[in-house]
């Protein structure tokens, strides 16, 4: 068989130096499953390259899968030969695109297709795809070889080159925060309603201006409410709005959060914490999409997506029957959770860098940089009130800054190392004891500034240097094994 | 039970965030009181898709390969995903009723190894590709 004069139509190029050579590979194994010890050479040809290749008999079994091909899929080439070729390649083009199935129905090449395949840990991996027709001496179609490229590698150069580290104000480097990344296109193009949870400060309102942003409505209104913050009738009122004579003091017309929303998006924050009562009026609102404004018997088709929010682990509370669980499934359609700020210590740079431009810019002041001594401590910290805790020290250390950069001296004491804190908590009443604190503070400070260079931190306390020894040990304050001096 | 599988040429759809179609199957006791074929729209973004079952009120969806992300949506929403699955769908469908899916004929290639431990729908853990992947060429196969 591996005689026969075959003829190999339309091979797309490949970056390869003799594509003789690899022609002849791809025959050679179609047509003998790579069993001729007389292939070895041109075999291993094909195993040297980079791009995965395999071909296909004509009802669509694998017949050769190459090295390449199983490092990109992770599947082994006993694994993969006989198998369909779909359930092997598993790509986003196999039902709708194959680029296989169209060269073996036109008999032309498809080149430089781009789609994704997944991966058996589920991952997509980005590429691109090249195919042709094998074909006997006469004309007869063989089956079909493709070609594939892997190309995580320049997807991800491409999204730093386009700040895939950012998504509207949001600005993430850690895999979590990627992962709601990857979310947000498609949770945008859909009109899906959307949970989204996190710890307070985390940024949840800021996704959901994302979400909205990022789809068809950004056009439209975004509207957030706060649902925590308003007690029922008035909530009621806020979100349906009320006409004229609904109750005391409704002296006109009013249109509801709902409706001003229009075909935008209405935020709705704090969803846990509204009462059993208007769980049941939002329930409807899901259900139903309409809206009856307080004292109307007129119903009003709602427009507006919801995105919810909140703070508390909504499932629990369903629970423990605090909170209702068919409004629960209605707005848990899709949920995307923000990690807290502790569990991705690598974005504080980022953060740092944005914060420090952004209030700077907003205070006119030229601080946009800052001591590398507390990206350790920032780091550490475990920032209870999350991003926006750091955005209110940036905002705080900007004012009190006297320089161009933030300097250890700016951070609240909380921030700062354990020791430090000791020092500032004081345990005395007595007048003494207080200015022994206060003055051990100070010493403490100063040292920390002069990275403990004990004659640097006199000169700026502005006592002499064996004063400062002798105030050390009196106070007690505790001094780091290195210090300025080594 | 409601049940879908995602279905492709009489075979389980290769990919879930892309499959075309559906069979809808409504089981009770022994007897499936509904069979029907769903279209899902090309077009549609994986969220549609999601958002699609859940108004079927799915509580079982059998499918291919499906990413980690929709995977993730799934399971949220509360239906039980038999991932990574492939063969036809009539034994697809025999084989899930009789408690027999689970079985190495309806594996998709690469999920031979560690199959209970990580991957295929199984929770793939913190592993990230290019680690700890189930298979590494070059090495011996077990």
């Amino acid at each position: 068989m591996s005689g026969r004069n075959l003829s190999l139509l339309g091979l797309p190029n490949l970056v390869f130096p003799d594509y003789q050579n690899l022609y002849r590979s791809i025959y050679a194994i179609l047509l003998t499953g790579g069993r001729e010890e007389s292939m070895d050479s041109t075999k291993a040809i094909l195993e040297s390259i980079s791009d995965g290749v395999f071909t296909v008999d004509s009802n669509w079994k694998i017949t050769s899968f190459n090295r390449a091909a199983e490092e990109i899929t992770g599947i082994s080439r006993r694994e993969a030969i006989g198998r369909e070729c779909s359930e092997v390649f598993r790509s986003s083009m196999c039902e709708a695109a194959c680029a296989l199935r169209e060269s073996m129905s036109t008999g032309k090449q498809v080149r430089c297709r781009a789609g994704y395949i997944v991966d058996s840990e589920g991952v997509r991996i980005p590429v691109s795809v090249s195919t042709a027709v094998l074909r006997d001496e006469n004309g007869k179609v063989l089956g079909g070889a493709e070609t594939f490229r892997d190309l995580s590698e320049i997807e991800n150069l491409q999204n730093q080159l386009q700040g895939r580290y950012r998504v509207g104000d949001l600005v993430s480097r850690s895999s979590a925060m990627q992962k709601v990344f990857t979310l947000i296109p498609a949770v945008a193009s859909s009109p899906t309603t959307v949970l989204i949870q996190g710890e307070t400060g985390t940024g949840k309102e800021v996704l959901a201006r994302a979400i909205h942003s990022c789809g068809s409505r950004k056009d439209e209104p975004f509207i957030a409410v706060n649902c925590g913050a308003l007690p029922d009738a008035l909530l009621e009122s806020e979100l349906f709005g009320y006409r004229r004579g609904a109750f005391t003091g409704a002296t006109g017309n009013r249109e509801g959060k709902f409706l001003a929303a229009g075909a935008g998006t209405i935020f709705l924050d704090e969803i846990a914490d509204v009462s059993s009562a208007m769980q049941v009026k939002l329930l409807r609102v899901l259900q139903e999409k309409i809206v009856t404004p307080l004292g109307s018997n007129e119903t009003i088709p709602l427009n507006a997506r919801i995105i919810c929010a909140t703070n508390r682990d909504l499932a629990s509370l369903v629970q423990s029957g605090e909170f209702r669980q068919d409004l629960f499934y209605r707005i848990n359609v899709v949920r995307l959770e923000i990690p807290p700020l502790r569990e991705r210590p690598e974005d504080i740079p980022q953060l740092l860098d944005v914060l420090l431009e952004k209030h700077s810019f907003a205070q006119g002041v030229d601080v946009k940089k800052y001591d590398a001594q507390i990206l350790p401590l920032l780091m550490g910290y475990s920032w209870p009130g999350n991003v926006r805790e750091l955005e209110n020290f940036v905002e705080r250390a900007i004012v009190l800054s006297t320089g161009h950069k933030i300097s250890i001296r700016d951070l609240p004491v909380e921030i700062l190392p354990r020791r430090n804190k000791s020092l500032s908590v004081s345990t005395t009443t007595t007048m003494r004891g207080a200015k022994a604190d206060t003055e051990r503070q100070m010493i403490f400070a100063a040292l920390e500034n002069n990275r403990f260079n004990r004659t640097a931190a006199a000169l700026e306390l502005g006592i002499h240097k064996t004063t400062l020894y002798r105030r050390i040990k009196a106070l007690g304050i505790p001094l780091p094994e290195s210090d300025g001096r080594s | 039970m409601r049940i879908a599988l995602t279905v492709w040429n009489g075979r389980i759809a290769p990919v879930f965030d892309v499959a075309g179609t559906v069979r809808l199957v409504e089981q009770h006791g022994d007897n499936i009181t509904e069979d029907q074929l769903v279209s899902f729209s090309h077009n549609n973004g994986m969220i549609s898709r999601v958002a699609a079952l859940l108004e079927q009120r799915i509580d079982v969806l059998v499918c291919g390969a499906v990413s980690r992300p929709v995977h993730r949506m799934l399971a949220d929403s509360g239906i039980k995903v038999h991932s990574f699955v492939s063969g036809d769908t009539e034994e697809v469908l025999e084989a899930l009723l009789t408690g027999s899916l689970e079985e190495k004929p309806f594996w998709m290639p690469g999920c031979g190894m560690g199959r209970n431990r990580q991957g295929c729908g199984r929770g793939a853990g913190n592993s990230r590709r290019g680690r700890n992947r189930g298979f590494r060429p070059g090495k011996k196969e077990v």
